[in-house]
């Protein structure tokens, strides 16, 4: 009965550990977009191109870093403790965006 | 604890069952990352052509993507996302299942708002409900039945497994056979909540696809704009350069057929002139 119990305890963490890194890595998945999209800013932004560089800056802020900002304050917390740390990034990543869009043409 | 270890065996289930399309979603997710990372490095080289290898692999590989991500599911998901980005409404316009199953969804839309008020929509509103959920209830089996005994997610990570895998391999894999069977893929207005029911991992692939759709067309207006300042290296004939120096005009002069512009500057207004800037502009 004792074993049982115990199995039956194991397969419930294995689910929940299950659950955890799922969690986690939908958070990694949209994170790595954000860092794709970033990587093409910065490259626009070296190549003058600053209709580019706001254009992809402000469709990063709405489309992917506020809803995973969103999604790790809300369901992500599924994904603990790594919930914090996509937080943090979408908070940096935001700010990042923000000062693209606040350059000006020279 | 009976139904302790149904519970667990249900999920055990669906966790398999979901395994690889999770599998399928990282190994797209790398394969993207390794096209953009790349398009990167190469951005600061000066060879064009190998920017531009690249850069056709990297829309192969989007396309490859699209394509596991079930075009028509988009089309009726994230139609109007797309329709309003013009970076994705550019990369789906060249895709004629997308432009069919697009058709197809807005078609079905429209008829659903305009059904008149009549003896039959009576009868509707009591069939309806039941209509709804059993067209719900097979539409769920039959479309993921399909899909999953398609096994795309399996068949791909089995691919991605083998020891010669390369990713040129996959995406070419991929691509061969979603074309062969284009003409069977379903176009039907299926809802939305049956297409997340069989793809719980889309909002995050469709998060990547985009994002990547996005960030290829930020390489590739890159790419476009370097080839041209490269065949343009001398200005074209017929440009017109206004030289000033100081406040003063000193001439406006189109361009020669050999791109040089040849103009006086008399002996005089060096010496009243020295230490300003001689100012070339071109237009």
């Amino acid at each position: 009965m004792a074993g049982s119990t115990l199995n039956v305890a194991g397969s419930a963490f294995k689910a929940f550990e299950q659950v955890n890194s799922t969690v986690a890595f939908y958070m990694f998945i949209i994170e790595e977009a954000i860092q794709s999209v970033s990587m093409a800013i910065y490259l626009s932004h070296r190549d003058g191109d600053l209709t580019k560089v706001k254009e992809l800056a402000q469709w990063n802020k709405e489309e992917l870093i506020n809803p995973l900002g969103d999604f790790a304050n809300g369901v992500g917390f599924l994904g603990f403790p790594m919930n914090y740390a996509f937080d943090a990034f979408a908070d940096a990543s935001r700010r990042s965006m923000d000062y693209y869009l606040s350059l000006e043409e020279e | 604890m009976g139904a302790a270890k149904a519970i667990l065996l249900a999920w055990n289930t669906i966790w398999q069952l979901h395994g690889y399309l999770l599998r399928v979603t990282g190994l797209f997710q790398e394969v993207l990352s390794i096209c953009a990372f790349g398009s990167f490095i190469l951005s600061y080289d000066e060879n064009l052509d190998s920017r531009k290898q690249f850069l056709d692999f990297y829309h192969k590989a989007l396309k490859a993507y699209s394509y596991y991500c079930l075009v028509p599911c988009l089309a009726k998901l994230y139609g109007d996302e797309i329709d309003r980005t013009p970076g994705l409404r550019s990369f789906f316009k060249e895709m004629p299942l997308y432009q069919r199953s697009r058709a197809a969804v807005l078609y079905e839309d429209e008829i659903d708002k305009d059904i008149p008020e009549t003896i039959a929509t009576a009868f509707n509103d009591i069939m309806g409900p039941i209509a709804h959920l059993t067209w719900r209830a097979l539409g769920s089996i039959f479309v993921w039945l399909g899909d999953y005994l398609d096994g795309f997610a399996a068949v791909i990570y089995t691919w991605a497994k083998k020891r010669d895998f390369n990713l040129e391999v996959l995406v070419n894999s991929v691509i061969q056979a979603y074309e062969e069977k284009q003409s069977k893929i379903r176009i039907r207005n299926i809802p939305k909540d049956i297409y997340l029911a069989q793809r719980p991992t889309l909002p995050f692939d469709w998060a990547t696809l985009k994002a990547h759709i996005m960030t290829y067309y930020a390489y590739r207006a890159m790419y476009d704009r370097h080839r041209k300042q490269r065949q343009g290296g001398r200005l074209p004939w017929g440009v017109q350069a206004t030289i000033t120096w100081g406040d003063d005009l000193v001439t406006r002069k189109n361009l020669e057929t050999n791109g040089r512009i040849y103009f006086c500057l008399l002996n005089e207004k060096m010496d009243e002139k020295v230490g300003e800037p001689l100012n070339v502009e071109v237009t």
